[in-house]
């Protein structure tokens, strides 16, 4: 855009990437990770029930529960169990789950890239999906435009669920279009991104119009139209251009609605996933894989706000003069 | 169960030949010779946290781990103990030591020998508490073993044990190789080459969440006793994959996407049993009955009137039929009707007595009402907590202790409350013995075991409390393996606990399969009343 790069050639050259704010965010990023382990932790222990006698479950027989407290280092003291804990953290070790008595690191990395896929390929499903919505009713008919909005309040409103049981029932168990399990190519891939993409779409897509039908009310969409640029030009370049910046943020709320959606959606589909890993820990008082999982949890959360607060400086030069 | 499946065949092989319509032959191979090879497809509902059989304690897992795990000594329908890897034993005259052949030529699938060494090996691993492996339970008779010659083993207890047998027939007592065991630091719980036994199918792959597979052990020869065939699996492979909903089940059968499914829901019971192209089956119930277990020492159910209120107050009959369509048989004693030593007696002796429950709780001083109709003694309302582990609830059992609840306001002024609570705060009051009603079933195991556990003061529930518990009983039960001396002992122990209302049974859990006509073999194995592993599966695909 012409405005955008008059205002570079005015400035002094400092790199595009705002290095401060950077150094800032990683070390804030630290301290939330710290902080969201230690409060997990320590709420983990406030839970009721001794964990040596959970994983003796209903056998009882003499020397089980010392052997178990001794195996997993339960017989110290909650703080020295936190050191310890950290400590291990530090040096890049997540521990050994108590359930499945396996290195956590393993558990994780077996099951993660599965949500991965999932949610980061139902994250691109229902951007798009989102914009269509919100590109073809603007400027529509109110009837067109109400239609689309019901629509969209649907897909957000409907339990993932029962979105997931629908789905297979017509295209997996009616129609066998597509495979009911599994992570075996693209198609068993289909249902579950359509579940979780639903109600991404339908929320980014209510946000996306409003912005755009804001946007096309700003003197410089006069401008462009003045100059006789084609209307589908003024709404795909113009205005949903400048529509996609309050949607950016956003974005760290679709994330975790995603990873959430993951947990019901693998479920419903016997898909791999963190999902299930995570509520099988949390029942279980599986505490080395709950700290892994809130770990995770945070890194994305400090590494998604830390690459959207960059995007913005670059996207957006009016942040960079403020620096 | 085999009448109920040769019907379900007979009324397969008639649709088929109707739909055949007169055509020569019947290409329906259902009365023809199993055939070795193809593959099958399992949908199951729970995917094992840990897969190493000594260490599980999970009833879903077994069915999985039989595939590639094996016992000593295996167990028939009638509850006959069968040579397995074991050939054959003798027991002393004091009951103190048990003399086991081997059977010879079985190799463990990494190609280790097995012989009187693994076996030691393997039993004086379970039983040191140090290893705290789930074996250790069933063994704490045990005094060691010694090897006589490699395939002579002699196994010594400390106190004669009428249910040692039953422990080496025990899953968690199944034979694992000895360099699998050991692995430093390796808990063998994962599901990968290195957990390795003598079973006939060999574990190909494992997809976590997913599914896990196997493929035949071509050189297997050990199978158990009770088994339907010897030699190799019919199967070439067979694959487990992991549905934990119920509708997805039975939605991955009906559009052949799976083969056979364990866990048919309720509602959906009728698409296949009795259907043209499915086969539908149940598993016997000889475990401990899905029950109400009743602290005696907590009030106001420390009072054995309140508890006999409590226990005739509803019409169980009605509650059972309603909620599982006559899929399941009402309970009237601790062990499943199945069961050798099940105490007939029992049979209608009790429940669904409103007046008398009344009677009694009048009798007991609780004789005023609260607003809301709740019998009352001195200001505090008649309540009796009910807390349900969460992670334990499955086929609807809330639902059914919902209906009860209801029905002991209604009846009698009692209120059940009924709550989900966490397993995390079960273990904590099982741990200061406040807990109040536990509902729960126990796996099948000898009664012996299984009563230690709920009613014994070794036992989970009445932990260190011999005076609340019928540690007499058991152990009397337990020291003579005269079956009509055990059988005194149990048929005692199911009365006492009924009578005075420390137990409410309330119905026997089965386990149900169903399949599509091209599955064959299907059976229950009776250490576990669930699936017998896919040794005797064969499929006409």
């Amino acid at each position: 855009m012409a405005i955008a790069l008059q205002q570079t050639s005015t400035r002094p050259k400092t790199g595009v990437l705002p290095w401060r704010r950077i150094l800032t965010r990683l070390a804030s990023g630290a301290l939330v990770l710290w902080a969201a382990v230690t409060i997990a932790f320590f709420t983990l222990q406030a839970i009721p029930g001794d964990i040596a006698d959970i994983l003796a479950g209903e056998q009882t027989y003499p020397g089980l529960k010392e052997a178990i407290s001794a195996e997993w280092g339960l017989d110290r003291s909650v703080f020295e169990q936190y050191l310890a804990f950290l400590g291990r953290l530090l040096s890049g070790d997540l521990g050994t789950s108590y359930v499945q008595r396996q290195p956590v690191a393993d558990v994780l990395a077996a099951q993660v890239w599965s949500t991965v896929e999932l949610a980061v390929v139902a994250g691109i499903v229902g951007a798009v999906l989102a914009v269509v919505l919100a590109v073809v009713s603007i400027g529509r008919s109110r009837v067109v435009r109400s239609a689309m909005s019901t629509l969209e309040l649907v897909f957000t409103s409907v339990p993932t669920f029962w979105v997931g049981i629908l789905l297979l029932m017509v295209f997996s168990f009616q129609w066998r279009l597509f495979p009911v399990a599994g992570a075996n190519g693209w198609q068993s891939l289909v249902l579950p991104v359509v579940t979780l993409a639903l109600p991404t779409a339908g929320f980014l897509a209510q946000v996306i119009r409003e912005s755009m039908e804001r946007t096309l009310t700003e003197p410089f969409i006069v401008t462009v139209r003045a100059r006789g640029v084609a209307e589908s030009l003024v709404l795909l370049r113009h205005a949903l251009g400048h529509a996609l910046l309050p949607v950016m943020t956003l974005v760290g709320g679709v994330i975790g609605g995603l990873l959430g959606g993951a947990v019901i959606t693998e479920t419903v589909f016997g898909r791999p996933g963190i999902g299930t890993i995570t509520l099988g820990a949390v029942t279980g008082k599986d505490i080395p894989v709950v700290m892994a999982v809130v770990l995770f949890a945070a890194l994305i959360y400090v590494v998604v706000s830390t690459v959207l607060d960059i995007l913005y400086t670059i996207v957006d030069p009016r942040l960079r003069a403020q620096r | 169960m085999k009448n109920q499946f040769r019907i379900a065949i007979v009324a397969a092989a008639t649709f088929a030949l109707t739909a055949c319509a007169g055509g020569t032959a019947a290409t329906n191979t259902d009365d023809g010779d199993p055939v070795t090879g193809g593959s099958l497809t399992w949908g199951v509902s729970v995917e094992p946290v840990c897969y190493n059989p000594q260490r599980s304690g999970q009833q879903n897992s077994f069915p999985i781990i039989r595939n590639f795990a094996e016992s000593l000594v295996g167990k028939d329908a009638d509850g006959e103990y069968t040579p397995w890897l074991a050939d054959s034993w003798e027991i002393s005259d004091d009951g103190l030591t048990y003399d086991l052949k081997l059977r010879e030529g079985v190799t463990f699938t990494d190609g280790t020998v097995f012989d009187a060494e693994a076996v030691k090996t393997n039993l004086d691993f379970v039983a040191d508490p140090a290893n705290a492996t789930a074996a250790g339970t069933g063994l704490t008779n045990f005094a060691g073993a010694t090897v006589v010659d490699a395939n002579t083993i002699e196994l010594k207890l400390e106190t004669p044990d009428a249910a040692f047998l039953d422990t080496l027939a025990s899953i968690t007592t199944a034979i694992l190789s000895p360099a699998s065991l050991a692995l430093e630091g390796n808990d063998l719980c994962a599901a990968n080459a290195d957990l390795v036994g003598t079973g006939p199918f060999i574990l190909s792959d494992y997809q976590a969440g997913q599914e896990i597979s196997f493929v035949a052990n071509e050189d297997y020869d050990s199978a158990p006793g009770y088994a339907a065939h010897t030699g190799r699996a019919y199967l070439d492979e067979v694959t487990y994959r992991f549905l934990p909903e119920a509708t997805v089940r039975t939605g991955a059968l009906s559009s052949n996407q799976v083969d056979i499914i364990e866990g048919v829901q309720v509602t959906d019971t009728a698409l296949f049993d009795d259907q043209p192209g499915y086969v539908y089956e149940t598993g016997p119930s000889t475990g401990t009955a899905f029950s109400l277990n009743i602290n005696t020492r907590i009030a106001p159910a420390d009072d054995v009137r309140v508890r006999q209120a409590l226990r005739d107050g509803f019409d169980l009959d009605a509650l059972v039929e309603n909620q599982y369509l006559g899929t399941v048989q009402r309970a009237f004693s601790s062990i499943g009707p199945d069961s050798p030593f099940f105490d007939a007696d029992l049979v209608d002796s009790w429940g669904d007595d409103v007046d008398g429950a009344n009677e009694l709780l009048d009798e007991a001083g609780w004789t005023d009402r609260d607003g809301e109709g709740f019998r009352t003694k001195d200001g505090e309302r008649l309540t009796i907590v009910v807390g349900y582990p969460e992670p334990y609830i499955r086929d609807q059992r809330d639902v059914l202790l919902q209906g009860v609840q209801a029905q002991l306001k209604e009846n009698i002024g009692l209120n059940l409350d009924v709550q989900s609570i966490t397993s995390a705060q079960f273990t904590d009051e099982l741990a200061k013995a406040t807990w109040s009603v536990y509902p729960n079933t126990l796996p099948t195991s000898d009664p012996s075991i299984l009563f230690r556990s709920i009613f014994g003061s070794e036992g989970f529930l009445y932990a260190k409390a011999p005076e609340f518990a019928l540690d007499d009983l058991i152990a009397q039960s337990r020291a003579t393996s005269v079956a009509s001396e055990r059988k005194a002992a149990f048929d005692e122990i199911q009365q006492t606990v009924v009578d005075d209302a420390r137990y409410i049974p309330l119905y026997h859990p089965v386990y149900t399969v169903a399949s599509t006509d091209l599955v064959h073999g299907i059976s229950f194995e009776p250490t576990l009343n669930s699936p017998s592993s896919s040794y005797d599966l064969w499929t006409s695909k």
